[in-house]
């Protein structure tokens, strides 16, 4: 299938739901609320409902920080050293209470934090102590990456069984755009508890668990 | 290049809300809303959800100095760090227990006062650190959010309830105003103690 024929093939089944005149919208318009719709799902699923977001990072940590990809989003897991020891997220306001906890490579601790260079750089980065400040260890970082934009030659990232949220979401919106409320509260609301229903197939605690029968 | 992502922004908004030639709001009107919502969400989301926002200024301590302005863009402290060692916020209402405390540079206390803060002991020469959470800076033309790429859908909801409000048309800003509400929700329950979405992305008590 030629790159952009899954974005057109969205946008015409937004058309679909929209009716016959689709409200005059144009491919632009219906784009703008099929991107806002795969970031919002993103947020609203768990991890597991969105495999292609979950992505891997591996490298060595340079004086025992860490520099996100480009695309990354959440963090999900650190793995530390050859042993892949999984590092422990803590609350930057207990910062002080990290010593205690002994920090070593049995027992890596990581925080996130984007300070630099002054006024602020804004650069995220992966703070790890393991006692070393120097280290320069192997990490493996397990993330939830951002969703690619969509356009008329670009594709979306995720697979097909997430295509009805995201066309009902963009319907939604659509509606909006031409001030068709009752129509847009009463898709919202289908669009939410699709969301809610696919969600509740999912684990709650286990982010890479399998389908269940939950529903 | 700085304002891209203002521009496509803005032009998300106003195809949100029906007003692709800019007929009814200028670019500025826009921005001013765009950046009302990213300040919305640095008040209602946890810091980590929000952690672009973080950063840290450094002061030199300077005896016997007790109180030291705090930056002028700060939102929330989130940890101070005096001479190496964590400092506790001590509450406000409890300053008449604070002679009681012990504290010192070895056990360093804070509280504050007057855009301030104050080290209730006897201070030497040194430096401080504040980690904090900082007010986001405006958008505009030439200056993109400083929120990241998930935040931007939820901002620009918050803009098209404030277009609408802007020309009175209530039913249409009460609607998106709870569609921002919803997704700010859904945002914060991914930082929340509960995992409802499986996704605690930790620091769940800041």
């Amino acid at each position: 299938m030629p790159v952009g024929d899954r974005t057109l093939a969205l946008i015409e089944a937004v058309r679909g739901q929209l009716g016959i005149t689709a409200l005059g919208l144009s491919d632009a318009e219906i784009l703008v609320a099929l991107n806002r719709a795969q970031w919002d799902f993103a947020w609203r699923l768990p991890d597991a409902a969105i495999p292609a977001l979950c992505r891997t990072e591996t490298g060595q940590m340079e004086d025992s920080r860490i520099t996100p990809p480009d695309d990354f989003w959440r963090d999900r897991a650190l793995l530390i050293g050859d042993s892949q020891v999984q590092a422990k997220r803590w609350p930057v306001a207990e910062l002080g209470t990290i010593t205690g906890a002994q920090p070593s490579r049995e027992n890596p601790i990581y925080y996130l934090w984007a300070h630099g260079s002054q006024p602020f750089s804004g650069v995220l980065r992966i703070y790890v102590e393991i006692g070393d400040v120097l280290a320069t260890d192997p990490y493996v970082l397990h993330y939830v990456g951002q969703p690619g934009t969509l356009a008329l030659t670009s594709d979306p990232d995720w697979s097909d069984a997430l295509a009805e949220l995201a066309v009902s979401y963009a319907a939604t919106e659509c509606l909006g755009m031409r001030s068709q409320f009752v129509e847009q509260t009463r898709l919202a609301g289908e669009y939410l508890l699709h969301c809610r229903k696919l969600a509740s197939r999912f684990g709650a605690t286990v982010f890479d668990a399998v389908a269940g029968e939950a529903g | 290049m700085s304002g891209l992502v203002s521009v496509d922004m803005a032009r998300a908004v106003r195809a949100l809300v029906g007003d692709p030639a800019a007929g009814w709001w200028d670019d500025q009107q826009i921005y001013d809303f765009l950046s009302e919502a990213q300040r919305q969400l640095a008040d209602r989301l946890p810091d980590s959800a929000v952690p672009e926002l973080s950063t840290i200024q450094g002061r030199a301590l300077s005896p016997p100095t007790a109180s030291y302005d705090l930056p002028d863009d700060l939102l929330r402290i989130r940890l101070i760090v005096y001479k190496g060692k964590a400092a506790r916020q001590w509450p406000l209402h409890e300053l008449g227990t604070l002679s009681q405390a012990g504290a010192s540079e070895d056990a360093p206390v804070f509280y504050v006062w007057g855009s301030q803060v104050v080290f209730p002991f006897v201070v030497t020469a040194g430096s401080f650190y504040i980690w904090y959470t900082r007010r986001p800076p405006d958008i505009g033309g030439n200056a993109d959010p400083v929120l990241g790429a998930g935040h931007r859908p939820v901002m620009e909801s918050f803009a098209v309830s404030r277009c609408w409000q802007n020309i009175r048309h209530e039913t249409e800003a009460s609607w998106w105003m709870e569609w921002f509400k919803s997704q700010c929700a859904a945002v914060a329950s991914r930082y929340g103690d509960t995992p409802p979405d499986d996704g605690p992305a930790g620091d769940p008590r800041v």
